[in-house]
């Protein structure tokens, strides 16, 4: 049973974001209920990445609020969980995957505190949930790309929170990781905790996620997934007359009986 | 033995654990350059204190050094703000400007009619047979207190260096993060240009490390690993410059760190470089 509260797990208001001259995301206004599983859809250089970026303040934005669960970002740090890209750490760094997962509970221990017996098998209980429970006391740097993508899941658990971003965990990762990634989210989301992802692929959107954020350097449309992955929309934001011929075929297909 | 050489030793032990523990996070930051830019850079500082004070003393020559390392890394992250040149360019830029500026300083102050300024050469590729036993103290005083404040940050360093977007995202103030790293670094050169010299400091920071990353699988090991090394090798350069007739010390000890990265990296377990 959900327990979802009226607040919305994410209000952002005239968001805008600039790398020097070029604006990358403008004016953008969302508000996501709790208890969602959402898409972050776009074409390259939509600005889905910028977009999750400047919500944890990782990127200063130009303009624009951002509250989380009615919170500011400063008094909400403990309920966010971020997953960056797979590639955005270098995997041969001398750490092993129990180590790298215990990470998870740093930012609730804060300064100069050290992990205790209540952390450490949380991380036993979040390396089970992603199936890498014999890979504990490996290097990182011995696992695959799905592995990897699982453990950087498995640190999020950790931190257990009560809204997750995850920027493409599902790029370039093996079927089995996308079904164990994709099952854990769905199970985060009956908990009533909110799950944004950024997603680069339209076709499996609309099975993955029940709300959309379309987005192409502003918001395009954002709802329930069924109204705004519509092919007018898509048609709008990519020009590309096959992809949503693919799309239509699909959606269809998912909605028969 | 004498108790010179074993005053100098000491002191080199101490010397070469601190800079090759904290070479690691620069290795691993992949900030291999910044050691050599830093130590460079601190030249036009030692030269200018000693053109202010005339001072002989090696300490207060080196607070200009650590200020001018300082002044060096400010104007560093202020070019990558507000140029787009690439960190590498301007790693180059910094490192060769300020030695030049102060290879520059050097010949104005050998011109000065006082006996003193012999003790600039020693910086250049480093001298330890002027160490005093108060130097020693100053040097062990300077260790510890790099050893206790990366203990105390520990793991703020460790999640830092490996994902600083998610040390950000989780609450942390990665400047002061920042901040930590890098003064420890100009600590660490600080007391290592008296003995290795500014040319080849960097050596003393890399070096070690990346031997010691060849036998780990976890950071603190790696730290821990690449200080034994660096103080091997110190130890090492230190003993041969000492009995072989002007042969200064920091060539003595890159050629000892050298010899265990070549032994590191033919004999250490295959890693899963592949």
């Amino acid at each position: 049973m959900k327990n979802i509260s009226k607040i919305p797990a994410l209000d952002v208001s005239h968001l805008t974001v600039s790398y020097g001259d070029s604006l990358v995301l403008s004016d953008c206004t969302v508000a996501i209920p709790q208890g969602v599983m959402l898409g972050i859809i776009g074409p390259n250089g939509a600005g889905k990445t910028t977009f999750i970026k400047s919500v944890l303040g990782l990127v200063p934005q130009q303009e624009g609020t951002v509250f989380i669960c009615g919170q500011t970002l400063e008094n909400a740090r403990n309920r966010i969980a971020y997953v960056p890209q797979r590639s955005s750490v270098d995997w041969d760094f001398p750490l092993t995957v129990f180590d790298m997962v215990l990470m998870g509970c740093y930012g609730k221990l804060g300064w100069f505190k050290r992990p205790g017996t209540a952390e450490l098998a949380q991380v036993q209980q979040a390396l089970a949930a992603v199936g890498l429970s014999a890979y504990a006391d490996k290097p990182i740097g011995t696992l695959s790309g799905g592995q990897q993508q699982r453990a950087f899941v498995a640190r999020a658990l950790v931190q257990d929170a009560q809204i997750y971003f995850l920027d493409e965990p599902f790029a370039g990762v093996d079927i089995p990781t996308e079904k164990i990634i994709i099952a854990l989210l769905k199970k985060l989301c009956d908990e009533g905790k909110t799950i944004v992802v950024v997603h680069h692929d339209v076709l499996t959107a609309p099975t993955y996620f029940d709300w959309a954020l379309l987005l192409n350097k502003k918001t395009i449309a954002c709802g329930p997934v069924e109204l705004v992955l519509t092919s007018q929309n898509l048609s709008h934001v990519y020009g590309i007359s096959s992809v949503i011929c693919a799309w239509d075929l699909k959606y269809q297909k998912s909605n028969q009986p | 033995m004498n108790y010179t050489l074993l005053l100098v030793l000491q002191g080199a032990l101490l010397l070469g654990i601190t800079s090759g523990a904290l070479g690691t996070f620069a290795l691993l930051r992949q900030q291999s350059l910044l050691g050599d830019a830093i130590s460079h850079a601190a030249l036009p500082g030692i030269v200018i204190m000693f053109l202010l004070t005339h001072s002989k003393d090696p300490w207060l020559l080196l607070c200009g050094g650590a200020l001018a390392g300082v002044v060096g890394v400010v104007s560093m992250n202020y070019i990558v703000a507000h140029t787009t040149l690439k960190k590498d360019a301007i790693l180059g830029i910094i490192l060769s400007v300020f030695f030049g500026f102060g290879l520059v300083l050097m010949t104005v102050a050998q011109k000065i009619p006082v006996a003193s300024q012999a003790i600039l050469n020693k910086f250049l590729f480093g001298n330890v047979a002027t160490l005093l036993k108060e130097d020693i103290y100053v040097v062990a005083c300077i260790s510890l207190l790099i050893c206790a404040i990366l203990t105390l940050f520990w793991k703020e360093c460790a999640v830092y260096v490996f994902d600083p977007m998610f040390t950000q995202s989780i609450g942390f103030n990665v400047k002061i993060i920042e901040i930590i790293l890098t003064m420890l670094l100009v600590l660490a050169i600080v007391i290592g240009l008296q003995t290795v010299g500014v040319v080849l400091m960097s050596t003393m920071l890399i070096a070690p490390a990346a031997a010691a990353r060849q036998w780990v699988t976890k950071l603190l090991h790696m730290v821990v690993l690449a200080g034994i090394f660096g103080g091997c090798a110190a130890s090492v350069g230190v003993y041969a410059s000492s009995v072989i007739d002007h042969l200064p010390t920091g060539p003595a000890i890159v050629v000892a760190a050298s010899i265990i990265v070549f032994f590191s990296l033919m004999c250490a377990p295959k890693r899963n470089a592949a």
